[in-house]
């Protein structure tokens, strides 16, 4: 520990200012530090040096240390305040840079806020289902590994064969002339196969889902959204009044799903259908999508039901154009063609952001240089350098807090 | 309110300093006339734990050439103060009513 003659060890002084904070603080350590050298002037230094370090040692040390950082921190606290107050005081008496300014802020903050809401609905947010990293569309691949749709038998084979599925299902959705108590509206109701609960880990919230012979008969039921019985059927529980027309079949109402759940989107009511094994496997009627097993991977998926396409291929030759087949994760089936658009939209606000932060800061400084005097006033009268930055962090924290609101 | 023994000395020598009770002095003060060893952290702490419970007030005096110019914190007892230590006074007294030595 290095000394000059008179003083306390450097090192243990320094620790010492570092715990009395204030200027309370800062007299306590002088008074250790006169105590210091009247120990030292009796007894010798070493004596003093060993008197003074066991001040380290002592509960009061640590007891004044705390509390002093208490006061202090509540001081803080009332210290900003004042600087709050002086900050919109002063934007309040220049309108023209704080109107410049928080226009400025607000239109570079507003478009990347607003971008960013659109990236975080759009590519960040899971699908509303459950477990939906484990959901894929599937599609069949001819020679040029074109994507189509699938046949029914195809589908069936598939569905049959794969391993890599929990469960799979067929839809197909049409938008068709709806009739509810004499009022006629157009609505897109979808065809599902079996399965379609399984896959997407949802049940009706109201009622029931379909049966398995329901699938087979194509029996005159239907199942609709929360939204369209909310606003149709005026949220009734007692879905058996309510018999439904489309086109000149009725069908029964039988469940209501829950909050959120639309597929494929813009989708408000699902009937039952069974993909025939037989007909044609040139036809394309059915899109597909399936629930991965629990720890099988996309690639895994792919090599088998890829595998799968050959086999018919070679079974049923010019009978099918599959020769391939490409499952693709749900979330980037659904928006994997607009994350490329999103993403340059994003960079070219956060561009505008940045120009419009350096457009506030040049304005900053220009205004800091005109206001020489009151720092200098401020400084004369005791503010530290970390006082007057605080207070013009301040100023600018309550900038960008008006450009954003407004 | 009740005093600890310290609260109770150390506002005592804060009274009898008057305009000179700042923390050396008032340790000074304690340890002299009152023959208690306190150390420079305790005699802080008490003086911050008071001045929270509004006992004492603080407040910062004229520069002082023992601090090189720099003003020091300089303590006074509230009305409060004054009337906790009256009433310490008063219990003292009434406890040593009927007291014989040995």
């Amino acid at each position: 520990m290095k000394e000059s003659r008179g003083s306390p060890p450097r090192l243990l002084a320094q620790a010492f200012r570092r715990l009395f904070p204030g200027p309370l603080g800062a007299e306590a350590c002088e008074d250790l530090e006169r105590a210091y050298l009247k120990v030292g002037s009796t007894r010798g230094r070493w004596v003093a040096g060993l008197w003074y370090a066991g001040h380290l040692l002592l509960p009061s040390t640590w007891r004044l240390a705390f509390e002093l950082r208490r006061q202090t921190r509540d001081s803080w606290w009332d210290s900003l305040g004042l600087d709050l107050r002086f900050a919109i005081r002063t934007l309040r008496r220049s309108p023209g840079f704080s109107t410049v300014a928080i226009l400025t802020l607000g239109l570079g903050i507003g478009g990347a806020t607003a971008l960013f809401s659109v990236i975080e609905g759009v590519l960040l947010r899971p699908l509303p289902y459950s477990e939906p990293d484990r959901l894929v569309q599937l599609w069949q691949l001819d020679e040029q590994a074109n994507r189509s749709v699938f046949s029914n038998p195809n589908f069936v084979d598939v569905r049959e064969r794969s391993r890599s599925f929990e469960s799979m299902m067929a839809y197909g959705s049409l938008v068709s002339p709806v009739s509810l108590r004499g009022q006629v509206s157009r609505v897109e109701v979808t065809a599902v196969s079996d399965g379609f609960f399984e896959v997407l880990g949802a049940q009706p919230a109201l009622g029931r889902g379909f049966l398995p012979d329901e699938f087979a008969t194509q029996a005159p039921v239907i199942v609709v959204d929360q939204a369209f019985w909310r606003t149709e059927l005026s949220g009734n529980p007692d879905l058996s009044e309510e018999p439904l027309r489309i086109g000149d079949r009725v069908y029964s109402i039988i469940g209501v799903m829950p909050p959120g759940v639309e597929f494929p989107v813009g989708s408000r009511a699902w009937v039952p259908r069974d993909p025939q094994p037989t007909g044609t496997r040139t036809g394309h009627n059915w899109r597909v999508i399936g629930r991965l097993r629990p720890g099988v991977s996309v690639d895994a998926a792919r090599v088998e039901i890829g595998g799968i396409a050959a086999e018919l291929k070679q079974q049923f030759g010019d009978d099918t154009w599959m020769v391939d087949a490409l499952p693709v994760p749900l979330q980037e089936q659904l928006v994997g063609w607009v994350r490329p658009a999103l993403m340059i939209l994003l960079s070219a606000a956060g561009f505008l952001l940045v120009v419009a932060c350096a457009n506030v800061v040049n304005l900053l400084l220009a205004r800091a240089a005109s206001r020489r005097a009151e720092i200098a006033i401020r400084q004369a009268v005791g503010a530290g350098r970390g006082r007057l930055a605080r207070q013009f962090l301040t100023e600018a924290l309550v900038l960008s807090f008006v450009g954003k609101r407004s | 309110m009740s005093l600890g023994d310290l609260q109770h000395m150390s506002m005592l020598a804060v009274a009898r300093l008057g305009k000179e009770a700042y923390g050396a002095a008032i340790r000074d003060e304690l340890m002299e006339v009152a023959d208690r060893k306190v150390t420079v952290p305790t005699v802080y702490v008490t003086l911050v734990r008071l001045e929270e419970q509004g006992l004492v007030r603080s407040s910062e005096a004229a520069a002082a050439g023992a601090r090189g110019g720099r003003p020091r914190r300089v303590f006074r007892l509230t009305p409060e103060g004054w009337k906790a230590l009256e009433g310490a006074r008063a219990a003292m007294s009434r406890m040593w009513e009927g007291v014989v030595g040995p």
